[in-house]
């Protein structure tokens, strides 16, 4: 009953989901890292008159491969889309990251207690669970949100993703707990004289192990489309300023979101709001989430797989 | 079984009332505080009094029938009450789940029987990785995709005619493009979840027996192994109902559809920056209607399966 060890790593079939998670989560990682250096221009830089391919002038925005440079295009104020999405992939997939590690905790811990300790916390818990997992998590953290305040920092969106989010790791892992509580060498060691903290340290969280990272990965690809979707309805990461347009249609006014540094919920969120203009950009943003939920949900699809057939999982 | 019935209507009415007395004052606070938008924090202070002042009147009047009046700021002129608000919306958002689910249910469980090699009952691996990338789309992906598509179209034919509507509430053509984002994601779930179920139930035995009486094999998966397969798909189904209805808010928003989810968004977002004028009454009585909704579809799933699979039955009992 040994924990994760590298050097014992075999390898069995072709294992396709983890080869292809492991490779376009490899290189979100390496964009983060290094992607700033790459990226053809500043991503706050406004071009508002370029020479297109035939030489004619062309006011912002510029369609995708319109204009020499902008292969993606650039959004309404002439910023490359391009480089705005290199340097977007860096917060995000932090704020993912802080996300999905709390998450793993507080469902860990939560988890364990309920599963571990029947009796009147572990049903208490396992309410709590059931409870948290039947609340609209998107929704849930839009009100959280509005509460903490429109400040646009990076602990009110851990908290509110992890407010309910903890659920799936915790009943997972109250699961798990449940069915190794019941194994031999639980109770041969409970026999020997074993403690609860001594039998969790050193022979269920070994256990664990490789069921953490797997929903680690899992949970890594939840908390990335709920930021998208957060992102869509105009909730995101960074900072942004108001600008208000007299409507006089309505005699009220249009306020109009111009954020400035890039992040990709805020690249989504501006996208949407002048989707007839720059159709493109909210199609970039989209597809870069896609990417990253999908590699990480291949990663931990892969994982799951690979455990399973070593027979640690 | 009255007893049942009884104990599910009383947890019913506990679940609605927790929260509508949540969304209604936190709603309220929100409303006192005023906005705290773009680092513009404000320093109100609002005392615990003032957020619950206003309930038990509203309660009171909720018990009469009065559910209050759909206001959302100045400029918005329209005043009728939140229950006509309510049922003007509700339809819609039923018509479009209620196309959404069957149709992920049939698409996803075809491509999920599809995609199982009975020989090697193995999972196909590009059905998998498929099923994991309709899976892993954001609810709004699929439609942005179609839509930018569509706009592309209509711009390199050089008029503003699109094929397909591109917003609005219709039961023509307009349902197509949510429909189709809507149940992106369940289709892709129910495929691969019948897929993975049905490759673990068909290395057993009563399988084996089936193939050695000499039956055939579709006859094997159809009657033997999927009636096994079905009721734990439309369980699993079940859990998802929250992240559907999430989903629901999402695609009346891209496509302005004008149901209740919609209207939820409108209610919280509307009115972010200039001047906020949270309804607590509105946003109350949509997530009232929303949860009213989550725990209808929660009890049906869970009754089919039941109906489907009498093992689930037994542990739902003692549950209760």
């Amino acid at each position: 009953m040994r924990g994760l060890d590298l050097r014992r790593l075999h390898f069995y079939r072709f294992n396709l989901p983890l080869v292809l998670g492991g490779v376009l989560v490899g290189s979100l990682v390496i964009v983060a890292l290094v992607g700033p250096t790459l990226a053809p221009h500043d991503p706050l830089e406004n071009f508002f008159m370029m020479r297109d391919r035939s030489g004619e002038l062309k006011m912002a925005p510029f369609e995708p491969g319109q204009v020499a440079g902008f292969p993606l295009g650039s959004d309404l104020d002439g910023r490359d889309i391009l480089s705005r999405l290199i340097w977007a992939v860096r917060p995000t997939l932090i704020l993912a990251t802080l996300v999905a590690t709390n998450r793993l905790v507080v469902g860990t811990v939560l988890g364990f207690l309920g599963g571990w300790y029947g009796g009147v916390i572990g049903d208490a818990i396992a309410s709590v669970t059931r409870v948290a997992l039947g609340i609209p998590i998107l929704i849930l953290a839009i009100i959280v949100i509005y509460i903490l305040g429109f400040r646009f920092e990076a602990w009110i969106f851990i908290v509110a993703l992890t407010l309910t989010g903890w659920a799936n790791t915790a009943k997972i892992m109250s699961e798990r707990a449940l069915v190794i509580r019941g194994e031999p060498f639980i109770e041969a060691s409970r026999a020997v004289g074993a403690r609860d903290r001594r039998l969790l340290w050193r022979h269920v969280l070994p256990q664990v192990q490789t069921l953490v990272l797997v929903t680690w990965a899992f949970e890594m690809s939840a908390v990335l489309l709920q930021l998208a979707e957060l992102g869509f309805l105009g909730f995101f990461m960074g900072g942004g300023a108001i600008r208000l347009i007299p409507d006089p249609s309505s005699g009220g006014f249009i306020s109009e979101l111009i954020a400035g540094r890039p992040e990709l919920g805020q690249m989504l969120s501006a996208g949407w709001e002048n989707f007839f203009n720059v159709p493109w950009m909210s199609v970039v943003a989209g597809t870069a989430f896609f990417v990253a939920v999908f590699s990480f949900m291949m990663l931990s699809e892969g994982l799951k797989r690979y455990f399973a057939e070593m027979k640690r999982l | 079984m009255i007893r049942f019935i009884v104990k599910r209507i009383a947890l019913f009415v506990a679940v609605l009332l927790a929260v509508n007395a949540a969304t209604y004052l936190v709603a309220n606070y929100l409303e006192l505080r005023g906005p705290m938008a773009y680092n513009y924090v404000q320093d109100t202070r609002v005392s615990i009094a003032e957020v619950f002042a206003p309930y038990p009147d509203y309660l009171w009047r909720m018990l009469h029938g009065d559910f209050g009046a759909s206001w959302l700021g100045w400029w918005h002129s329209a005043q009728s009450p939140v229950i006509e608000y309510i049922a003007d919306r509700l339809p819609r958002s039923l018509v479009l789940l209620g196309i959404a689910v069957p149709f992920s249910f049939v698409v996803g469980i075809t491509v999920g029987l599809l995609s199982v090699n009975y020989k090697t009952r193995r999972t196909n691996s590009l059905a998998l990785i498929f099923s994991l990338a309709g899976f892993s789309m954001p609810g709004f992906y699929m439609g942005i995709l179609v839509l930018y598509l569509i706009i592309w179209a209509a711009m390199t034919r050089g008029g503003m005619t699109f094929s397909l509507p591109v917003s609005g509430y219709g039961l023509d053509k307009h349902l197509v493009l949510p429909v189709l984002t809507l149940s992106t994601r369940p289709t892709a779930e129910i495929a691969r979840l019948t897929a993975v179920l049905l490759g673990e139930e068909l290395p057993k035995e009563y399988i084996r027996t089936a193939r050695a009486k000499g039956l055939p094999e579709r006859l094997i998966v159809m009657r033997h192994a999927f009636r096994n397969v079905a009721a734990a798909v439309i369980n699993a189904m079940s859990n998802s109902w929250s992240y559907l209805i999430g989903s629901l808010v999402i695609v009346e928003r891209v496509f302005y559809w004008g149901g209740i989810g919609g209207a939820l968004i409108d209610a919280v977002t509307f009115n972010q920056f200039a001047g906020s004028s949270f309804n607590p009454a509105l946003v109350a009585g949509l997530a009232t209607t929303l949860a009213l909704l989550f725990l209808l579809a929660d009890l049906i799933t869970g009754s089919v399966a039941q109906a489907l699979d009498p093992r689930l039955r037994r542990v739902h009992g003692e549950a209760a």
